[in-house]
């Protein structure tokens, strides 16, 4: 694999990732949005220390089939907080789930309704990337990968503001992939191809602006 | 070995059939439609519209294939028309389902015990087994298509037309079965033939005449197909009743009356409007939410759910997938990705987000890729591998009580008035008053907290009343002095009638306590309809 950096190749993925034009235009709004962070993260934490978070299990522990007996202990622990904080676990994960990235984004100023984050061609690529920095054992970029995502699920919002850390690393792992393939006929005309709706992604951006 | 599988499919069974009469707790729509329609074939040979031994099968809002009636008529025939025989099909053929799995997995070159794993797995999975306990047609379906899968490998493996010609009668039994499949069978069987093309090819060329034997028996499943989708709306009516193109949140956007200029065309094209909707619909799928905690939907969206996994096999999936991509067969890995990509697909392409009944045909990718973790878990030798199948068997187990709980207390808790639980009583009400009085109303419109749905209740009168379908017929598909409508109150009082609707739609501050002959509830106690005489009222 060539050392040093293909900027060619990462301009042409960055062309693809129409979020950041929206970010150059909205920069003042994405700095707002940090310096809400650190309430919004202290609101979550609260939320998952709190009693709130049983509520809903409390009602289910009532109309459960273990929920009398000699079997009570099992009734607490279907429906109780280690659950709960499995179940939080899932939603976290679920950050990680392609949608948000590829197609929905979250309809704010940094994603606009329009257009999707980064064009959807390259989710195959991102998940190659994925696995090929498995493969060349870089632990210390999934682990920040995985860091920033959690980051972003404790401000308690899937919002795109706070997923952008986590996202830069996405890109790093399509271009990761990307260098792979490169080398491949099919790889280079189907970078093609992503590269062109890319740029028509862009002037939808441009025209649904302007509207 | 075969101790183990028989004790798997005993296991699959029993899960299966414990207490299927009553959980789900209450036929839905489509399975009184399915029961009815086979209840009339096996009576009089004829569906409840009075077409003799049809192919396709005219129920309320759509067309249904007819593979599943046939098997629930069978089924009635056996046992009598109640919830039991026409659940039953689907408790056998789900069991069956873990057979056909093992063989899969084997033909897929996993070993003996990993194979088991599989069928085991596949014998406790909430997905399966919460489609295996009621009557719909999607399960039949997988079954055919894995055994279709399994079949065709075989056949290519053995070098056997034979096989092959089994092969192409379970896929196309698959179409004739359910909807979904007449997208995802086709797509499937292209990919299958193009990855052992070159096997094929050599069966071509060694046995040309026994290979006419698979394509005839396609052929000879495909041509009504084929004749019904251009002669007869029927086959067609359900796609695009259910097609994404009906959903208002694209609607809206489409040119209905053309784009205002170019750059509209251009940039809004109707084209590109309804892929990336299409997209949305699609990657709503691959949600760590929907597979791990929620996708079931057995509970509200705020309350702990149930995914269409188990949460214990999430980290096996994960080391699953990894196996899968680095793994040395070529096959294995195509074959795995063209599974998880056509998934969804025909799920995606219609109105509902994250249709667990429709994306069925998805679960043996998921199969495949549990066991390949296993597997390779196994392959690891591990020194501590003992405590880890303990720990992982307790979890499981422990995962497992969470569905149970979840299946037969929280499910019909939240969602009885969902599954229409109350008609039941409402209809063999009706059935044993209607001599008492001139008519019988019995409300289509219900909902605990309003009237929000919108039900079908001359099944369930033709159901649990066991009409004859020829009664049925010759009173020109009505049943006499019983009429399917919500109450008029002020009118209805004035007749011999007993009315059984919900609380709302009376006038309760009016009537006297001894009107009301019955009250039905729902599961979680909340009243679903009462039954309220205007005899006392003339009085």
């Amino acid at each position: 694999m060539q050392k040093g950096i293909n900027y060619r190749l990462l301009f042409l993925i960055l062309v693809c990732c129409p979020f950041i034009l929206s970010i150059t235009f909205h920069f003042p709004d994405f700095v707002d949005a940090w310096v809400a962070y650190p309430k919004l993260a202290q609101d979550k934490v609260q939320y998952l220390l709190s009693d709130g978070l049983l509520a809903n299990a409390l009602e289910m522990r009532q109309t459960n089939m273990y929920g009398s007996g000699v079997i009570f202990y099992l009734s607490k622990l279907l429906y109780g907080k280690p659950i709960l904080y499995i179940s939080e676990f899932i939603s976290w994960l679920s950050y990680f789930s392609p949608r948000f990235y590829f197609q929905a984004g979250d309809a704010s100023l940094f994603s606009t309704r329009f257009v999707e984050p980064i064009v959807f061609l390259l989710s195959p690529i991102w998940v190659f990337g994925f696995f090929t920095s498995i493969k060349l054992r870089k632990f210390k970029v999934i682990v920040l990968y995985v860091a920033f995502t959690l980051l972003a699920y404790m401000s308690g919002k899937r919002e795109f503001a706070y997923l952008l850390p986590a996202i830069m690393f996405m890109i790093y792992f399509i271009y990761l992939g990307s260098t792979r393939l490169l080398p491949t006929r099919w790889f280079r005309r189907y970078l093609a191809v992503s590269v062109v709706y890319g740029v028509y992604i862009l002037l939808r951006l441009a025209y649904a602006i302007n509207i | 070995m075969k101790k183990i599988l028989i004790g798997i499919f005993l296991l699959a069974f029993f899960i299966r059939i414990a207490y299927v009469g009553s959980y789900p707790l209450s036929l839905s729509m489509d399975e009184l439609s399915i029961g009815y329609n086979a209840y009339s074939i096996s009576e009089i040979g004829m569906d409840e519209w009075g077409v003799r031994y049809p192919l396709v099968f005219r129920s309320l809002s759509d067309y249904k294939p007819p593979v599943s009636v046939y098997l629930v008529a069978i089924s009635v025939r056996l046992f009598g028309l109640n919830e039991f025989s026409v659940r039953f099909p689907n408790v056998l053929i789900g069991s069956l389902s873990v057979l056909v799995f093992f063989g899969l997995l084997r033909e897929l070159k996993f070993n003996k015990t990993i194979s088991l794993v599989g069928a085991a797995w596949l014998a406790i999975n909430p997905w399966h087994v919460f489609y295996s306990r009621a009557g719909f047609e999607t399960l039949i379906a997988l079954f055919f298509v894995i055994a279709g899968i399994w079949f065709f490998l075989r056949g290519v493996s053995r070098k056997s037309s034979l096989i092959l010609s089994l092969s192409a009668i379970a896929f196309s039994l698959s179409v004739w079965t359910y909807h979904a499949e007449r997208i995802y069978v086709p797509i499937l069987v292209f990919i299958l033939v193009v990855l052992k093309r070159k096997e094929l090819l050599v069966m071509l060329k060694a046995q040309k005449i026994k290979l006419i034997f698979p394509f005839l028996t396609t052929i000879l499943f495909a041509a009504p197909f084929i004749y019904m989708c251009v002669f007869a709306g029927d086959t067609t009516a359900r796609a695009f009743s259910t097609s994404l193109l009906r959903d208002f949140h694209l609607t809206g956007s489409l040119h209905a009356h053309g784009y205002s200029d170019v750059l509209d065309m251009i940039f809004n094209n109707d084209i590109f409007l309804i892929f990336r909707h299409f997209l949305g619909k699609y990657l709503n799928y691959i949600d760590v939410e929907f597979l791990f905690k929620n996708g079931l939907h057995l509970t509200l969206p705020e309350y702990p759910g149930m995914g269409l996994l188990y949460l214990v096999d999430l980290p096996v999936v994960l080391v699953g997938v990894c196996s899968v991509v680095t793994h040395k067969s070529t096959f294995l890995k195509k074959i795995t990705l063209a599974l998880f990509f056509l998934g969804p697909l025909a799920a995606a392409s219609t109105l509902d987000e994250q249709h667990t009944l429709r994306a069925l045909t998805w679960l043996p990718f998921w199969g495949i890729i549990f066991v390949s973790g296993v597997d390779y878990v196994v392959k690891q030798r591990i020194r501590l591998i003992k405590p880890v199948v303990a720990f992982y068997s307790l979890a499981l187990l422990l995962n497992f009580t969470y569905f149970a709980d979840m299946y037969v207390r929280q499910f019909p808790y939240f969602y009885s008035e969902l599954w229409l639980y109350g008609y039941k009583e409402a209809s063999i009400l009706a059935c044993a008053e209607k001599d008492n009085y001139d008519y019988i109303v019995l409300t289509d419109t219900f909902g605990q907290d309003g009237p929000l749905y919108t039900g079908v209740p001359y099944e369930y009168v033709l159901f649990y009343c066991n009409i004859h379908p020829s009664e049925f017929l010759a009173n020109g598909r009505k049943i006499p002095k019983i009429l399917m409508r919500r109450p008029d109150w002020p009118s209805d009082v004035k007749k011999d009638m007993l009315v059984i609707a919900a609380p709302y739609d009376f006038p309760l501050d009016q009537i006297d306590q001894k009107q009301i002959v019955k009250t039905i509830s729902y599961y979680n106690g909340k009243k679903a309809f009462i039954a309220v005489t205007t005899r006392l009222n003339e009085e």
